[in-house]
């Protein structure tokens, strides 16, 4: 056991968390790239796996009920895979088995219903998100719960809606990641769909790092949009900036009536409502500041890609001029400074030893 | 070696902690932020976000108003701002982060600068030139600022600058060994070694003398674009199947060898060993998807290579674990 672990042991042990000798780790948590190599290799086992299906069983292909029944089939063969993990080797085959079978069935199903509704695509959203839940593997929580996002998106565009689901899934990533540790026992299951909706958020506002191809799925309106405003969607993400910043300003023990936690919460709405052209930024924010939450180097790294990727989506959105966009990204840029030089006064140990 | 937050983890996974009492625990395990640690935080967050957000402004500002603008406003607009950004740097000094992002904001304006030079004058140069001058101008700042970030842009620069080049002088030149290889492969090997000495001059400097250049992101991106580069060399060799790619061969084999030697008991980091599995698993996987697949695609092909890539992924999970587990004992 390493130093650092005997360390944290005793602490927890004086507190009265713990009793006992520690115990020696059954399942070390393996880093994210390594997760991540899994997956990508997943993935493209799954593909193959697919293919030969396609290959080999033509017939298959042609008939959606068998579709169905074989990717329902293999699904359930990956959950007793998964369910009695005991080496790597039968979580990548679990794994894969699992993806070529959520493949097949959505497949079935877009064949079999109807394209242009949207209750197609939220029975697609619902089973990832099912899968996403009950299945256990960190991996494939993640994989479905990005699936799952996305078919939300199209679920939504075909109402008409599309511009909602980046609040959505920004409010719901939110209260998943602030009480990530709330529900110790479901740990590892919000952890994955936290992970995966942050996924979601990605691809849809900083969709450069996708590629346009994928990113034309959120922003083609194949019927026209409900008539409400455009900023009215947004001013969800930035309620949700405020809700972020006020838990943990409750957390760090400033409440309402302290002089901080006012002037912090009036300058996050002014950040919020002057990037209200460019959401990206105040979702980039809201997943660092998530990150550095609960010290996960994972999340703030996502959510510096996100800030830096949502710079080059946001040059070629095409709806607003380059003035525009400059004078909004301008704005932006003095009101954060302003806000630092604000929040740095009012937080200035010396003044706060003053006050007591 | 696992991270407070990763032991802090398993912890709970393992059930040692009752889960009503988690939520207490994280406190103590160190973390939630303290007050102090959120201002640093906070002012760093702002101030960089800030300064990109001012800089990007910038940028979109002169490709609104390319057309219109004269030349001379074309230039006084980079120029001033090229200015401004130095200024701020004296004025901030290089210790503090303000000074460091100054100094990166004058680095990218400078490549606008000369971008506009080559633009509005004509010059008739090739794109690698507008790259190499720009790593040759920025050199001091980047040697002043100590800044890893941009030490890697510079290198990024670098990297543009050499591609371009060999890619222009491939058609008018094929001597060295461009003769027997593609004008490509000859990139990708070349690219492959400017790469590797800078990691290695990068891994030696910042274990002896500068201590400030220790930062795992930076030999991780290094490593990242060598292996990125030598893997593209392997797939090009796997596909032609001709002899010269015996070379290239016998010098990857000996990358992926000096790597795991080197990260795995010297300067444990399994990030540079998860890169050798996945080297590994995409050479490997392209040359039988080639000779399988290139004739006639057919089912038995398909399920050879699905099984081939899951047993590739498990083995390198397996090892990886097990040398996690290693590692952090």
């Amino acid at each position: 056991m390493t130093a650092a672990r005997e360390r944290l042991w005793r602490t927890l042990q004086a507190a009265g968390f713990v009793q006992g000798a520690a115990p020696v780790p059954a399942e070390i948590n393996s880093p994210w790239y390594v997760r991540t190599l899994l997956g990508i290799s997943g993935w493209l086992a799954a593909l193959c796996l697919v293919l030969f299906i396609g290959a080999g069983f033509r017939y298959v292909m042609e008939s959606p009920v068998a579709m169905f029944t074989i990717g329902t089939g293999l699904v359930v063969a990956a959950y007793s895979l998964l369910r009695a993990q005991r080496n790597a080797f039968q979580e990548h085959l679990g794994l894969a088995i699992s993806l070529a079978g959520q493949g097949l069935v959505v497949f079935a199903l877009m064949q079999v219903m109807d394209r242009s509704a949207a209750s197609t695509y939220a029975l697609v959203a619902l089973f990832e998100l099912a899968l996403a839940i009950l299945m256990p593997n960190f991996v494939h929580r993640v994989f479905c719960s990005w699936m799952g996002c996305i078919a939300l998106a199209l679920a939504l565009e075909k109402l008409g809606l599309p511009s909602l689901l980046a609040g959505l899934l920004l409010l719901a990533a939110a209260w998943l990641w602030l009480h990530e540790f709330h529900f110790a026992r479901h740990l590892r299951t919000l952890q994955g769909v936290g992970y995966g909706l942050v996924l979601g958020l990605l691809q849809l506002k900083a969709g450069a790092l996708f590629g346009a191809s994928l990113t034309s799925v959120f922003t083609t309106y194949s019927r026209p949009a409900l008539a409400i405003p455009a900023w009215l969607p947004e001013l969800l993400t930035v309620g949700v900036l405020l809700y972020v910043v006020y838990v943990l300003l409750q957390r760090a023990g400033y409440t309402l009536h302290t002089r901080t936690a006012q002037v912090a919460l009036a300058c996050a709405l002014l950040v919020g409502l002057v990037a209200l052209p460019a959401t990206g930024v105040t979702t980039g924010i809201v997943i660092v500041l998530l990150g550095f939450a609960h010290s996960n180097p994972v999340l703030l790294g996502l959510g510096i890609v996100a800030l830096v990727s949502y710079a080059s989506t946001y040059y070629y959105l095409l709806d607003i001029t380059l003035l525009a966009k400059s004078g909004t990204l301008l704005l932006i840029g003095l009101v954060l400074l302003a806000a630092r030089a604000l929040l740095l006064r009012v937080t200035d140990p010396r003044r706060e030893a003053g006050h007591g | 070696m696992e991270s407070g937050r990763g032991q802090f983890l398993s912890l709970v996974e393992s059930g040692a902690i009752p889960p009503a009492q988690v939520d207490a625990a994280v406190r103590l395990a160190g973390l939630l932020p303290t007050p102090v640690a959120w201002r640093r935080f906070i002012d760093q967050l702002l101030l960089w976000l800030g300064v990109l957000a001012l800089g990007c402004a910038l940028l979109f500002l002169v490709a609104y108003n390319w057309q219109d603008l004269g030349r001379f406003a074309r230039f006084a607009l980079v120029e001033a701002g090229v200015l401004l950004a130095v200024l701020g740097y004296l004025r901030f000094g290089r210790d503090k982060v303000a000074g460091q992002s100054m100094l990166l904001l004058a680095s990218l304006l400078t490549g606008v600068l000369l971008a506009l030079y080559g633009q509005v004058y004509q010059t008739g140069a090739d794109t690698w030139q507008l790259f190499f001058n720009w790593a040759l101008l920025v050199l001091p700042w980047v040697l002043v600022a100590r800044l890893p970030a941009l030490w890697l842009l510079w290198l990024v620069l670098v990297n543009l600058a050499v591609a371009l080049f060999l890619r222009m002088s491939a058609s008018a030149w094929s001597g060295g060994f461009g003769v027997l290889l593609g004008a490509e492969r000859e990139t990708f090997l070349t690219l492959f070694a400017l790469n590797t000495v800078a990691l290695i001059t990068w891994e030696w400097l910042s274990r002896t003398r500068y201590r400030w250049l220790a930062r795992h992101s930076a030999s991780r991106t290094l490593a990242t674009a060598a292996g990125v580069f030598i893997t593209f060399e392997m797939i090009q060799v796997v596909t032609e199947s001709d002899t010269s790619g015996l070379a290239s061969m016998m010098l990857w084999l000996a990358w992926l060898a000096a790597l795991v030697l080197v990260y795995r008991h010297w300067l444990p980091d399994l990030y540079m060993l998860a890169g050798v599995c996945l080297s590994v698993i995409v050479v490997v996987t392209t040359f039988f998807g080639y000779h399988l697949l290139s004739n006639n695609a057919d089912a038995g092909g398909f399920l050879l290579l699905a099984l081939l890539i899951i047993g590739q992924g498990s083995a390198a999970a397996i090892w990886l674990k097990r040398v996690h587990r290693d590692m952090g004992a």
